[in-house]
Parts: C-alpha cells; sequence; structure tokens
C-alpha cells in the first residue's frame, strides 16, 4: 500500500501532525484508518476492484477547528507474486494524485510503482505552527 | 806439457757446468702422472635412455642433453594418456529420489564428458526441470513446467597420474534455461474486506548462471561409475516480468539458493585404449 509522509510547507524535513482523523470514503462500516492522533505518515490501504480510492484527512487546526481535506489517488492495479516467502498480491501504479486544499497545500509523487517494499511515495506538504 | 792440463781442465770444466744445467730443468718443470688403471672407468647409459639423448652428448651438446634428460625424466615420472582418454556419458538421477521424499522441485539431466589426457574434461549436460509448491500459511500455489536447461563447462581432475577409474575434480559451468511457470494466488483486504482470486498463466522467463563444481568419480563395475558433483552457482541473470519474479529455475534450483548437490550414474567408452599407458611400463616416480 502507498506510504504517504507529512512534510512542512517548502522544507524537506518530515513533520508530526496531531490530532488528525483519517478515514476512506466507501469503506465497509466507515472504519477509520487513524482515529485523532498525532502522526507523521500513512499508510493508505488501497482497494483493488476499481482503479480509484479516495481519503478524508480532518485536521485540528490552532484555533481547535476542524478542517477536512480529501485526498483522491488514481491508479492502475497489477496482480502480482513477489517470492515463496512475500507471497501473492497487487501493485499499483499511480497516475494522478490530487487533492483539496484547505489544510494540504500540495502532495508530490516520489514513487508512482507501488509494492510491498517500504519507500515513501507521495509527500503531502502543510504548513506548520512556524509559517 | 802444462798447456796440456789446462786444456783437460778447461774442458772438465765445461763438461760439469753442462751436465749440472740439465739435471736441474729435470728437477723443477717436467713432471709425468703415472696412469692409474682404476680412475679410467666407461659410464654406461642410464636406463631407458634415448639414443637420441646419447648422441647429444657424444657431439657435446651437453646443454642440450640435459634438457632432454630432464624432460625424458618427467615424461617418464607419471603415465601419459592420449588426447582421447575415454568419453563418459552420465545421468544425474538424485532430483526425483528427493522430490518424493518431499523436496518441491527436480531436475534430471544427461551429460557427456570428454576425458583428455586424463586431466582436462570438456563437459555438456542437458536436462528438464519442474517443481510445484503450495507453502503452509501462504497464499499461493506456484507450478514451475518442465523446461529445459543446458549446461556447459569442463573439469580439471586431480587424479591424472592414476588410472582413469577414478576422478576427484573441480570444474566450471555456464548454465542457461529458459521455463514457464503458473501461480494460482488468494488475495483478501482485511480493511476493504475484499477477497479475490486470480490466476498468473503462462509466465515466462529466461535465466543464465555460472558454477564452480567439486567431486568424485569412482568405478563399481566394469565400465560402470558412480559420482557426486557439489555446486555452488551464481545467478547472473534472470528476466522478471510485471506479474511475477521466478521462484524455481530449472538447472540451478530455487532462486536465492547457491548449493546444489547432484548424484550421477555413468557409462565409460574408453578411446584410443591401444595408445594408454602399459601396466608393466617401468616408471620411476608412480605413488
Amino acid at each position: 500500500m502507498p506510504l504517504a509522509w507529512f512534510y512542512g510547507s517548502g522544507t524537506t524535513k518530515q513533520v508530526t501532525v496531531g490530532n488528525v482523523t483519517v478515514y476512506a470514503i466507501g469503506a465497509p462500516g466507515d472504519t477509520v484508518l487513524v482515529n485523532n492522533q498525532s502522526v507523521n505518515e500513512l499508510s493508505l490501504p488501497l482497494r483493488v476492484s476499481t482503479d480509484r480510492t479516495q481519503w478524508c484527512l480532518t485536521f485540528m487546526t490552532t484555533d481547535s477547528l476542524f478542517v477536512t481535506d480529501t485526498l483522491t489517488l488514481a491508479y492502475r492495479p497489477i496482480e502480482y507474486f513477489a517470492s515463496v516467502e512475500c507471497g501473492a498480491m497487487y501493485v499499483f501504479d499511480l497516475q494522478q494524485v490530487t487533492s483539496t486544499h484547505n489544510v494540504i497545500d500540495s502532495v508530490l509523487v516520489t514513487q508512482p510503482h507501488v509494492t510491498n517494499v517500504e519507500q515513501v511515495n507521495l509527500r503531502i506538504y502543510v504548513p506548520t505552527a512556524q509559517q | 806439457m802444462r798447456r796440456h792440463i789446462l786444456t783437460y781442465l778447461l774442458f772438465a770444466v765445461v763438461t760439469f757446468v753442462t751436465w749440472s744445467q740439465d739435471t736441474t730443468a729435470v728437477s723443477t718443470g717436467r713432471h709425468i702422472t703415472p696412469v692409474r688403471p682404476s680412475t679410467n672407468v666407461v659410464k654406461q647409459p642410464g636406463r631407458d635412455v634415448s639414443p637420441e639423448l646419447i648422441e647429444q652428448y657424444i657431439s657435446g651438446d651437453t646443454l642440450a642433453a640435459e634438457r632432454k634428460a630432464r624432460e625424458d625424466s618427467i615424461r617418464r615420472s607419471y603415465p601419459r594418456y592420449p588426447m582421447m582418454t575415454s568419453l563418459w556419458l552420465g545421468v544425474n538421477f538424485i532430483d526425483p529420489i528427493l522430490m518424493a521424499m518431499g523436496q518441491d522441485y527436480a531436475s534430471v539431466d544427461v551429460h557427456a564428458t570428454l576425458n583428455m589426457w586424463n586431466r582436462v574434461q570438456p563437459t555438456v549436460e542437458v536436462g528438464m526441470g519442474w517443481g510445484k509448491t503450495t507453502p503452509e500459511g501462504m497464499n499461493f500455489t506456484y507450478r514451475a513446467k518442465p523446461s529445459p536447461y543446458v549446461k556447459l563447462g569442463a573439469n580439471y581432475n586431480f587424479l591424472f597420474k592414476s588410472t582413469p577409474d577414478h576422478q576427484a575434480f573441480v570444474g566450471l559451468r555456464a548454465g542457461f534455461s529458459t521455463f514457464k511457470y503458473d501461480v494460482d494466488a488468494h488475495y483478501s483486504n482485511s480493511y476493504w474486506q475484499e477477497q479475490t482470486d486470480f490466476t498468473l498463466r503462462g509466465e515466462g522467463s529466461h535465466a543464465w548462471w555460472g558454477e564452480v563444481v567439486a567431486g568424485l568419480k569412482v568405478k563399481i563395475a566394469r565400465q560402470w561409475s558412480l559420482g557426486w558433483t557439489a555446486r555452488w552457482h551464481h545467478l547472473f541473470s534472470c528476466k522478471d516480468s510485471e506479474h511475477s519474479q521466478a521462484w524455481y529455475i530449472p538447472g540451478y534450483g530455487p532462486r536465492g539458493r547457491a548449493l546444489a548437490f547432484t548424484v550421477s550414474a555413468y557409462y565409460t567408452l574408453p578411446l584410443s585404449l591401444d595408445r594408454w599407458p602399459r601396466k608393466d611400463s617401468n616408471y620411476s616416480a608412480i605413488r
């Protein structure tokens, strides 16, 4: 699944974002991936029966307001056999990543091919308190 | 009277002086070494010394004679086999037995080895490999279809001084295989509660690798022999597809495994038998 790190806007430093809630639109039972926690990275499982998945990221601002952005990933799922140790899985080619900009400044795709090897695929830039 | 006496005296003096000079020359310059018959021994040429070598010594070309004598000595120190000593035909049979005992893969190959000078042995191996695995706790079944492989290489026999019946060798191989496989898989995702089955059918690949081998071959009876070979191999290249990486490579084994072991039965065809060294030959340094 794609791995996304949070970065401070205009910097190359990874940041920790507090009070974040993350869930996928259409997930069975409205399953929450991250529930009001401080995180510096997100692993976003993608649906294999379709070519698009949307994630809602709710941030708490410095004014204690909750603001939500929607992250949309368009991709091509690929059936894949990695090895006897890792087994069979799906890998993905990210084709387009977009987001709203209520809090998120921008999103950068650093590695469009998503495999079972842990590597950063997305950078989500957010303004920090100092900015 | 007086004149006669003086003449006689003068003659005596001259005669004495002349005689004394002769005696001194003999005592200071001329020596004769007596001949002792016991030192005059005529040495006989050694055993198996060729007539050409004797001629060289007689002609006075001592350096060439000594060089030839050294070469002849080395040549006589162990038996020399002809360039085409023998031909072995072998079959590697251990893998099917191991597969019957639980191994997930097997290969069988036939090989031909030309024994040259009982020392250098070029060889070719041709075989088929196949496999199937469903690891416990995993979500797939991998089927490697029977596919061919070929290896080319050569051995060096350390026991070249001994009979060709027994061999202890090291060698090199270059191997190549082109093969196909299928994968049946079951995928599930707990977050999305998705479950789906998929099949990767007819996945194809090819690979080539190098091997360093070491082994023994021992005569059992008549022209039949048995032998084993330990192989350390290194994969140079294996083509991966968009949908998979190969697990099993025929002739190589499971990807990522560096060591392999084969057991073979051989049938030996002697060649140039009339030029093999005779058993009653007189070799000075055979052990």
